[in-house]
Formats: structure tokens, sequence, C-alpha cells
């Protein structure tokens, strides 16, 4: 009993290492940009705010208008990949972009607190 | 099957890196959960399971906590691993999963959400304690994994990695018990 308890601790500790030796042997050759890209989404969480805000407002827009993305971008005059990047809410829009939308919609994006 | 190490330096924490994808499964998680566009998509098919499990029925509502929860569960995923408690982030995905076995399937999730449950999991394989490789996630509504073939397909991806890790010398529980019963 005694013996089969520490063969199995003795295997176990060797799967342990043995067990990211594995990983590395097979590791991608491209490190992960999460990190990266995670830092960088925490680096600019303040605008990023009220981009996803810009977002969220065109996407209730479009479910209360029964809008599809070709509607919305026909409303606004622009084209379809412009309206994915509003959509995406990671663009930096302009002062001049976001007053252009809300008159062209007849909406108020941002409410100030 | 190619791993990626997430955060250099650290053996804790790894992800799938698939050779049709462009990047690993985890960069990927994030990328979609924070991308409006994509969630809109994914709401608009998934509709009928947001009212059904959640009683939602406004996309912007169910896009802007995506939003929130995504954000949340980036700061658990990027502070666990230096501090090496892994553990206390992800659980086994179900009772077939125990933590007695290795290579046990687990599931991460920010458990704090307020207003409604987190639909948001990040899907790994525990290798051994603290060290984890991400296969991927999903954005669950349904009650089971079966139920909907993204989450069905997010099972096949964590078997598949299993059997991989197995096929390549990283033992399960299982076979290792038989192995000193011999």
């Amino acid at each position: 009993m005694i013996k089969t308890v520490l063969l199995n601790l003795l295997m176990t500790n060797n799967m342990a290492g043995n067990a990211i030796k594995i990983l590395k042997a097979h590791q991608n050759e491209t490190p992960s940009r999460f990190v990266e890209e995670a830092t960088w989404r925490k680096e600019n969480a303040g605008w990023l705010r009220w981009s996803r805000q810009l977002a969220v407002t065109l996407i209730g827009y479009m479910q209360d208008n029964g809008l599809k993305r070709a509607d919305l971008a026909s409303r606004l005059g622009v084209s379809p990949q412009y309206v994915s990047k509003l959509l995406s809410g990671t663009e930096n829009l302009s002062f001049k972009s976001i007053a252009n939308i809300e008159e062209k919609l007849g909406i108020t994006c941002f409410s100030i607190a | 099957m190619k791993f990626v190490r997430i955060i250099d330096g650290y053996d804790h924490l790894w992800a799938v890196k698939a050779p049709d994808k462009e990047a690993d499964e985890l960069t990927i998680l994030f990328r979609n959960w924070t991308n409006g566009e994509y969630l809109l998509d994914f709401f608009m098919e998934n509709f009928v399971d947001l009212k059904d499990f959640f009683h939602i029925e406004r996309l912007d509502q169910a896009v802007n906590d995506t939003f929130e929860d995504a954000e949340s569960l980036q700061e658990l995923v990027l502070d666990f691993p230096y501090t090496e408690q892994l553990d206390y982030l992800f659980k086994p995905l179900d009772i077939t999963d125990t933590r007695a076995r290795e290579l046990s399937r687990e599931k991460a999730r920010n458990w704090d959400r307020n207003r409604h449950a987190s639909w948001l999991r990040i899907y790994a394989i525990r290798l051994e304690p603290n060290v984890y490789v991400v296969t991927g996630g999903a954005i669950k509504l349904t009650r089971t994994m079966q139920e909907r073939e993204h989450t069905a397909i997010e099972l096949q991806k964590l078997n598949k990695c299993k059997e991989f890790l197995k096929a390549n010398g990283v033992f399960d529980q299982d076979s290792f018990v038989e192995l000193t019963n011999d």
C-alpha cells in the first residue's frame, strides 16, 4: 500500500513536469497577442467606453426601427464598411462625426451625467 | 495542434493555436467579445435563447452587458496567471470532471456579475494544479453545451485537446491507475 502511494506520488510529480514539457514541445512559433491586446484595451478604456456607447446606441436604434446595416448606412449617407466600424465600438470618432450621426438619425448618443 | 503561452515567462496559462486561425483561442475570444458588430450578429442569431433563458429582449442591452462582462473577465485572466492561483479562476465543467483526475475539462466565468448571470465562458483543460490550456469559449445562453451548435463545437474542441494531450504523453488519472494495477 505504502509502496503504491509512493509510486503514485513519484509518477504524479513526473507527470507534472512532463505536461509543461509537452506543451513546450508543441509550442507555436508566433506568441499569443492576448496580453498586448488586453493591455491596449485597458490603456484606451477611457475613449473606448464612448465608442462602445455609440455602438450600443446605434444597435438600439436599429432594433427600434427594424433596420439592417445597409439601411443604417443609407440613413447616415455612409458606406456599409463605415457602419461596421461604428458598430464595432472600437472606432475613435471626432466630435464632428458624432454630431453628424446625431443630426441624421435624430438621436442623442451620449447623456451627460 | 499547437500551443501558445499567454504570459511570457509564466507556464501556468496556455491556449490552443489552431492552424487555420489567425490567432490563439483566448485572443480570438476577447477580440469577438469586445466587438459590437460581432456581438450584434451573435445575439440576432440567438435572439430566442436570449429571450427564453435570460428574459432580455433588447439587443443593445445584451451587447452592453457583454462589453462590461468581457472587461471584468479580461481583468481576471490578466491577473490570475501572475498569482499562480488559476485553480480559483477555473472550475470543473461537470461532475465527470473532478480534479482528482488529470486533464479535467474546466470553465472560467465572471462569478460576481450583477443583474444576471454571466454568459461568457472560457473553456480549458487542466493539466495539473494551476496549469491550464484554453481551448476556446462561448456566449452560453442555454443550460447545457449540447443544446446549441456553437457550444457543442466548444465541447468537441475540449475533448479533441484532451485526446491530443493524452496521445502525446500527458496521462490522465485513469490510465495512471491502470498502469499501477498491472
